[in-house]
């Protein structure tokens, strides 16, 4: 059993500066990842002392390590394919390697560009709208003192995020057809008759709205948690001060929840070359790929193409990563050094 | 418990864990036993009453991997609940054991099962669409050649192959090697679907059905006058999967065949007119404006509710759904041949399956120890005898013999457990999907097809099937690396067409003075390596 828990700090231990995903691990393994390089002996003494002291909680983590061992770390060995031909045959060390061509293939593609904006473009508008939504509506129900009315709205805001994917954009279809809903109350309003899907132009709004409407309710879970931990003192200052509710949500509530705003934006900013392309399959059609085809659904249509395109699925992933890698470095230096909190 | 010490505790616990432990292990010890009791058995029936089987040897037991029909799901676990297989076993001697993928995810679990390396004895697949095409099955051990097999222990087959040489030629591989046990199309009723109009209108309207594409245009405008919203209704599908409005122009979808050439559709000048006319027909307000957003059940609400009065569909899940839901109102479809541009001329591209049906077809694993038992057991297959109890079962329980021909009894055509005439042939035959042997009888499809319109339907869109062989490519097959440059340039080319051609339906691009912009810019994107490629491909099928 010893032997099974050292693994975790072996990998996780390796450099001092790690990614998200190793930090997450090695936090995992937090107790086991004190001992590093030089100190290994003393450290192995100290983890002995500790493992006999709370051996229950070592049993109890680990699932946890055994688990990213073995379904997060494992399986990255396999990312090799993208520089290879992968043939399912010849397994991931048989295939012939081939370089960089997956990857350059990608970036000569007449769609690259479009791609990237598109993608780029989808992320930046529910960063802006999507994302202070669930803030504002957690604010907003936070000074709802009738707590059956709160309960009510909390209840009706959660359930668009349990119902399935294909349902909603089920829905999304009815609502946006030529006579569904929506567009009956878009046409009152003056506008022209016709299936919002099929214009190019309305896809970011509907995709937007949407992940709104579906996420809202849900998303503001972690603030009204957020808001109940906030110190009550500080608002009976405030009062005694004399703020009114609306000063006391700017500069009490707000900066209350602010370290959990800040790590929610960087945890979004590490995915900003992806996006829930399910949905987008659901959505689009060939006259709105203009502005709705992204990464994820060109890559997917190209792998159901003449043959499965593993490595280059592969590669288009692993390009992904990196600049997902890259800009949670980069949100969160700057983050530290505005804010002076941080993910790490 | 509480006051027990704690080693007691231990113990017993320790205790009862040995003895669940014994429990497995003596059940695993019985499994056997049992399954050699039931083989045993089955073997003696099989010397006693059979002597096309290998009696004398042990008894052969076959682990067989398929897809499971949507059909036969619903009311079965395994394909080893229903009729036809136990009837097989009964007759053959084989027992097979059937392992399923669950439905949904056949595609990655057949990958799983190659990757893995442990494969079943036998594999019915579609092998035309392995990575790589046939020849790289062979190369990647999943399946071994069969030519000597079939010439060897398949005497029915190679038959029916000698007897048809063109169809030789579509399920070999370039260099001749046979893989599979083909599923083999059969009948003169094989285009299952194509153009629909609402009879009743017609009537009324004192029309006929329309031949030419003039006529289409008067129909349609008479439709429109006539109060229908959306004369002629579509999806997306329509105008790029199936061959709706395209033939009457002379040109396919994407690639096809003319004199022994790869065309391209998009680069022939048929294909513009083609395109001028559907958007004729979308700026006159002819054509439904959301066939390209709207689903599958926005489109049928629109037949059934006399929005549109014409439209494309499938024989059976089209218009025997719309007839059936529509019984007893007025409503009542025809099926159009395949549009022509001129009065006499002859449609050539009908929606014609491959004879050779890739799917449905059964390769031999190199796991196989039972090479020739098992050729024998499929080749049953392909006799009089197997064919009829694939396609009608056994007489009298789900078939009677009237005049000589196989009717399906009650069971099947009004199941007393509610099933439809399809969920019924799922549960006890293998008739209405492509399996290993021959598929698409004339005398299933006549009794498959309920309502007398979809029968009329039926002969008329399968009228001039045989001309679809001269335009429709035939499997060519491309090899790994031409197939990995070929994907290439498909993954931009497609994403372009489907665009474009929206964009020149629609009208946002105009044909006048986009098409020549457009044609250059596929030439860019390298089509015409692509056309080579298949060009290839072609030269390489009829060097077969």
């Amino acid at each position: 059993m010893r032997r099974g828990l050292r693994a975790g700090p072996d990998y996780t231990a390796r450099g001092p500066k790690q990614g998200l995903l190793r930090r997450r691990a090695g936090r995992a393994a937090a107790g086991l990842a004190r001992g590093k390089g030089e100190q290994e002996g003393a450290a192995m003494k100290t983890l002995a002392r500790d493992y006999k002291r709370h051996k229950y909680l070592y049993f109890m983590i680990l699932p946890v390590v055994l688990y990213y061992a073995l379904f997060q770390y494992g399986p990255l060995y396999g990312a090799i394919i993208a520089f290879k031909d992968y043939r399912i045959a010849e397994g991931f060390l048989g295939s012939p390697w081939v370089g960089f061509k997956h990857f350059l293939s990608f970036f000569d593609s007449y769609y690259f560009w479009r791609l990237m904006k598109n993608t780029l473009l989808l992320n930046a508008y529910l960063l802006l709208f999507s994302f202070p939504a669930p803030i504002i509506f957690a604010l907003l129900i936070n000074e709802i003192g009738r707590s059956l009315f709160k309960r009510f709205v909390q209840t009706v805001t959660y359930l668009p995020h349990f119902i399935s994917l294909i349902v909603i954009c089920g829905m999304i279809t009815q609502f946006v057809a030529r006579d569904g809903m929506i567009t009956d109350l878009l046409v009152w309003m003056g506008m022209d008759r016709t299936a919002l899907l099929g214009q190019p132009e309305y896809f970011r709004t509907i995709y937007v709205v949407s992940d709104i409407w579906q996420s809202v309710g849900w998303g503001s879970i972690i603030y009204l948690a957020a808001i109940s931990g906030i110190n009550p003192e500080l608002y009976e200052a405030a009062t005694i001060d004399g703020a009114n509710k609306w000063r006391q949500t700017i500069n009490v509530t707000l900066p209350g929840i602010l370290p959990i705003i800040i790590i929610l934006f960087i945890l979004k900013m590490g995915n900003m070359l992806e996006i829930g392309f399910e949905k987008i399959i659901l959505l689009y059609n060939p006259n709105t790929y203009v502005t709705a085809d992204v990464i994820n659904t060109f890559v997917y249509r190209k792998g159901l193409g003449e043959s499965f395109e593993f490595s280059y699925a592969t590669a288009v992933g692993l390009f992904q990563a990196v600049i997902n890698f890259i800009l949670l470095i980069l949100a969160n230096r700057f983050s530290r050094k505005v804010s002076d909190s941080s993910l790490w | 418990m509480r006051n027990m010490p704690n080693k007691r505790k231990l113990s017993l616990l320790l205790l009862l864990s040995l003895v669940l432990v014994l429990a497995a292990c003596s059940g695993g010890n019985n499994a056997p036993g049992n399954s050699t009791g039931n083989t045993g058995g089955n073997a003696g029936a099989n010397a006693n009453g059979n002597a096309g089987g290998s009696g004398e040897t042990a008894p052969v037991k076959l682990t067989y991997w398929v897809a499971m029909d949507g059909n036969a799901s619903r009311s079965l676990g395994s394909y080893s609940e229903m009729l036809f297989f136990q009837e097989l076993e009964k007759r053959t001697g084989v027992e097979v054991e059937f392992q399923h993928p669950a439905v949904g995810s056949e595609k990655e679990q057949f990958n799983l099962m190659i990757a893995s390396g442990n494969l079943p004895d036998v594999i019915e697949s579609d092998f035309t669409a392995y990575p790589g095409g046939p020849e790289k099955a062979i190369a990647d051990q999943v399946l071994i050649p069969l030519n000597d097999v079939i010439d060897e222990h398949a005497p029915n087959l190679k038959a029916y192959l000698d007897e048809h040489p063109e169809f030789r030629k579509e399920i070999v591989t370039d260099d001749g090697t046979i893989y599979v046990f083909p599923s083999i199309g059969i009948g003169n009723r094989a285009v299952s679907g194509g153009l629909m109009l609402r009879q009743d209108w017609l009537d009324e309207l004192g029309l006929d059905v329309p031949v030419t594409m003039d006529d289409w245009t008067n129909v349609l405008r008479a439709f429109k006058e006539k109060g229908a919203a959306f004369p002629f209704t579509a999806r997306l599908g329509t105008f790029n999967a199936t061959n709706a409005f395209n033939g009457a122009y002379g040109v396919g979808q994407n690639f096809y065949q003319k004199d022994g050439q790869v065309k391209y559709a998009p680069l022939e000048p048929g294909y513009k007119d083609y395109l001028a006319q559907l958007n004729a027909w979308y700026e006159e307000g002819l054509l439904d404006p959301d066939f390209a957003t709207q689903d599958a059940k926005a489109h049928d609400a629109k037949v059934s509710n006399g929005d549109s009065g014409a439209f494309f569909a499938y024989i059976g899940s089209g218009m025997g759904r719309f007839l059936n839901a529509m019984e007893g109102q007025e409503f009542d479809l025809v099926g159009a041949p395949y549009p022509v541009l001129n009065e006499g001329e002859e449609p050539y591209f009908v929606n014609k399956p491959y004879e050779y049906r890739g799917g449905g077809s059964a390769g031999i694993t190199p796991n196989n120890e039972h090479v020739a038992e098992t050729a024998e057991w499929l080749d049953y297959l392909y006799s009089d005898e197997g064919h009829i109890l694939k396609s009608f079962g056994i007489e009298g329980e789900t078939f009677n013999m009237v005049d000589g021909d196989p009717q399906y009894s009650e069971l099947i055509m009004d199941n007393p457990d509610g099933l439809s005439i399809g969920e019924a042939m799922g549960k006890y035959l293998r008739v209405s999907t492509p399996t290993p042997g021959l598929v698409g009888d004339d005398r299933y499809a006549e009794q498959y097809y309920e309502y007398e319109q979809q029968k009329k339907a039926s002969a008329t869109y399968s009228e001039h099937q045989d001309n679809a062989d001269q335009v429709l490519l035939p499997r060519i097959s491309q090899t790994p690396d031409e197939a990995n440059e070929l994907s290439a340039i498909m993954a931009e080319v497609q994403t372009y067409q489907d665009e474009m051609l929206l964009k020149f339906i629609m009208g946002s691009e105009s044909l006048e003075d986009g098409y020549e912009a457009y044609t250059e810019q596929l030439r860019k994107m390298n089509i015409e390596r692509a056309i080579e490629l298949k060009q290839a491909a072609l030269e390489r099928y009829k060097q077969r």
